[in-house]
């Protein structure tokens, strides 16, 4: 479970990003994270993550303040950031096995999930290559891999369908609908709203730091009154219409 | 078509210099400034010194223009060297280039751009080396007002000679090393390549060298008017040309000589312009980055061994340094340069006058030049002063890792420890070699293992809180980055004054002398870790940049 508590985020002290910010996400979900370029996703999950400091209230994942017990909290998640142009001068088994010791994988776990999932994901013939020769969607394969890896409670994946092949994409979505299955928490930011209505337990909406809504699919038609899709909703919430 | 060349080369300079200067400094400035002025202030009276005592010795026998010509090889020299390693960096390890090929305009206008931050240090380099000598000459030498309007006119034309033929050069072997698979490897190998060749160059003048024969074409060269200069820059005509017109300045043939000079700049410059026309795309273009993928089972079980977590994250910015043509460079080959250079002169011809020198040299002058030497090395190795700012933008997400702050530190400081190191220990082999007293040897060896760890623990502070993190080439790191190398400059003159000062005072005991640096040096860097420790936290890091 992440509980989001009354969080703030400005970077200059007066323009503030996130505002007030309160969710509770729990066990068993996926839930999406949606709003428009420079609502405050990132800048929510970076905080999530570790990435960024909270100025004012807190985050706890699994009952472990991320800002108070930080190398508790993330042992407990995974996650896939939204850049994939990161440990470029790695091979990709170079890559997987630093995480793997980041998170003390056992050698002969690690070795079996690597074969696993990198043919799930149809990367295992470029492992010897450096990330840097990867295409987008190759990079983004490997920061998946990377997070099931160390089988984590918590799932967090910033944008992490973009760039995929309809067929790894279609992996990750099982993937995702399995791990929560089993009663862990998958939250992932996205774009694409037709993924989230089709994927989602749940929904966040935010715009401009503020959480605008958060239930199902169906609360959110049922709120506005209306059987549109949620692209049409979404557009009439965030005023982008 | 001249306005391209300018918007392309304003972009290119704004690109590199756009993240400098943008938090405030003076603070910084002034502290450096303070240490620094007086240092260069010793620095230009001892150079003085040397200057007019070699002046009105070579006056005596009317040579005094190979003093001229001395001072113009020894900038050449530099600038040679120099480019070298900035052309490389600029023209070929920066992969920004791609990002203007599509453009509408000429390989050489790209040429340009490219060429002018390079240009920028060489004038620098230029100005620091050159200036103060033609002003300490003119007035030794009373000279007229015309060598002073000359020195400047050979101030704006005389760096480029050097540099457009080693762009020359480079861009003629690049074009036909281009045909490596993997783009990476082949710069390196044309880094340590090209810096082998100036080695190789200078062994071979050398070689070639008999010093019976020298001493008769120096005798003979001598009864001639300015027959020194003419011996000394037969190597480089266009020093001949530049001393000439100085020496000359008061004379028709002082113009003659700038003209000479003026036509070989023109020369240079056509010849760099039609070279970049001709080799210069050929040589960025095309350079593939794959290599093979499949791994054997025996490579995957390798890659795949279990370690702890400070010595999985040790060899990964190992990895990053080792294996980015631009960190590998700067940080490391670029500081073996000298010491490997040093040790391949002595070995060939100096190595036995060298160590007559250190046996009749006073115990305590020798311990204070070896540990200026150190300072220098160690002062103005990049790799803790860039161990942030390699990362670049994504250097926070390394924050989301359970890694301990600790170790993601202590693993940065260690690296650049031991990079900083890789030149002081060919040094240390050198010191064998030419028998330095043994008390010495080690008084020098404990002292330089303390500093390391006192420059590492200061220039990684300044990575921290002046870090250049929004690059989008690595090359670009290591361009208008101040801060850095003025705290560099700061570390050498302050340590430089202490040295000054304990060589002038009259304490001959060499163990004192040790006992009073180990000291010093221990308590700075005691002050230094204690508050890295205290100001580095966490929420350092997850600030950086913001």
């Amino acid at each position: 479970m992440i509980e989001i508590s009354r969080i703030n985020k400005s970077f200059d002290g007066h323009h503030h990003i996130i505002q007030d910010l309160s969710l509770t996400i729990p066990d068993g979900k996926i839930v999406g994270f949606l709003g428009p370029n420079g609502a405050g996703k990132s800048t929510t999950i970076n905080m999530m993550t570790g990435i960024l400091p909270i100025d004012k209230g807190t985050i706890t994942l699994n009952g472990i303040d991320i800002d108070k017990e930080p190398l508790k909290a993330k042992e407990i998640f995974g996650f896939v950031p939204d850049r994939s142009d990161i440990f470029l001068r790695l091979k990709g088994l170079e890559y997987l096995n630093f995480i793997a010791d980041i998170y003390q994988v056992p050698e002969d776990v690690r070795q079996e999930k690597i074969a696993y999932y990198t043919k799930q994901f149809s990367i295992d013939h470029a492992l010897g290559n450096y990330i840097q020769s990867y295409s987008h969607g190759m990079r983004q394969k490997i920061m998946v891999t990377s997070v099931l890896l160390h089988d984590p409670d918590i799932w967090i994946l910033d944008e992490p369908l973009t760039g995929l092949d309809p067929k790894s994409s279609y992996a990750l979505k099982q993937m995702m609908r399995e791990h929560a299955d089993k009663g862990n928490t998958v939250f992932f930011s996205s774009h694409g709203l037709e993924v989230v209505e089709q994927l989602c337990d749940e929904v966040a909406i935010i715009n401009h730091g503020e959480l605008l809504f958060y239930g199902t699919i169906d609360e959110l038609q049922a709120e506005y009154q209306t059987d549109q899709s949620l692209e049409n909703v979404f557009l009439e919430l965030t005023n982008d219409a | 078509m001249m306005r391209n060349t300018w918007t392309i080369t304003k972009i290119m300079l704004r690109m590199q210099y756009s993240s400098a200067g943008k938090q405030s400094n003076t603070w910084i400035y002034i502290i450096v400034s303070l240490i620094l002025i007086p240092f260069f202030i010793m620095l230009m009276q001892g150079i003085h010194s040397m200057v007019t005592h070699a002046y009105h010795m070579l006056a005596e026998v009317n040579q005094e223009s190979m003093l001229l010509g001395l001072a113009l090889l020894f900038i050449a020299a530099i600038l040679f060297f120099l480019s070298f390693i900035m052309i490389l960096s600029a023209f070929y390890f920066s992969d920004d280039i791609t990002a203007y090929i599509p453009l509408p305009v000429h390989p050489y206008q790209l040429l340009v751009g490219k060429a002018a931050n390079p240009l920028i240090y060489n004038y620098g380099i230029a100005a620091l080396l050159f200036l103060p000598f033609l002003f300490m000459y003119g007035s030794i030498s009373s000279a007229p007002i015309l060598f002073y309007v000359y020195g400047f006119i050979l101030f704006i034309i005389f760096p480029i000679i050097p540099f457009s033929l080693v762009a020359v050069i480079l861009m003629f072997i690049m074009r036909y090393v281009n045909i490596a698979k993997n783009k990476d490897r082949s710069k390196i190998f044309m880094g340590i390549g090209s810096l082998l060749f100036v080695i190789l160059v200078n062994v071979l003048v050398r070689l070639n060298m008999d010093d019976a024969a020298m001493l008769d074409t120096f005798t003979t060269y001598m009864q001639e008017q300015e027959g020194l200069l003419r011996m000394i820059t037969m190597i480089f005509p266009p020093a001949y040309f530049g001393a000439g017109s100085l020496h000359f300045a008061a004379d028709w043939s002082g113009l003659l000589f700038l003209l000479a000079l003026l036509a070989v700049f023109i020369l240079c410059v056509l010849l760099f312009i039609w070279a970049g026309q001709r080799f210069y795309l050929k040589g960025v273009r095309g350079m593939s980055s794959g290599s093979k993928g499949n791994l054997s089972a025996k490579a995957s079980q390798k890659l795949t061994q279990q370690r702890s977590i400070l010595k999985t994250y040790l060899l990964k910015e190992f990895k990053m340094i080792f294996r980015t043509p631009a960190f590998l460079m700067q940080c490391v080959i670029q500081a073996l340069f000298f010491p490997v250079f040093i040790t391949v002169i002595l070995f060939l011809d100096m190595g036995n006058d060298l160590a007559a020198l250190v046996s009749a040299a006073p115990e305590k002058n020798l311990f204070l030049t070896l540990f200026m030497i150190s300072i220098f090395l160690l002062s103005t190795n990049v790799t803790a002063s860039t161990a942030i700012s390699r990362e670049g933008a994504s250097i926070k997400l390394n924050l989301f890792l359970p890694i301990p702050f600790q170790h993601l530190i202590n693993a940065k400081l260690y690296v650049a420890y031991l990079m900083s190191m890789l030149p002081f220990l060919l040094l240390i082999g050198v010191g064998i070699y030419v028998n330095i007293p043994i008390h010495i040897f080690i008084g020098w060896i404990g002292i330089t293992l303390l500093y390391n760890w006192l420059a590492v623990v200061i220039n990684f502070f300044i990575d921290v809180y002046h870090p250049k993190l929004h690059w989008t080439d690595e090359q670009e790191l290591f361009k208008g980055r101040f801060i850095p190398f003025f705290i560099s400059l700061g570390q050498i003159a302050l340590f430089g004054m202490i040295t000054i000062i304990l060589w002038n005072m009259n304490i001959t005991n060499v163990y004192l002398i040790m006992l009073i640096l180990l000291l010093s040096t221990f308590i700075v860097t005691d002050i230094a870790h204690i508050y890295l420790r205290k100001k580095v936290s966490l929420k350092t890091l997850q600030n950086l940049g913001n």
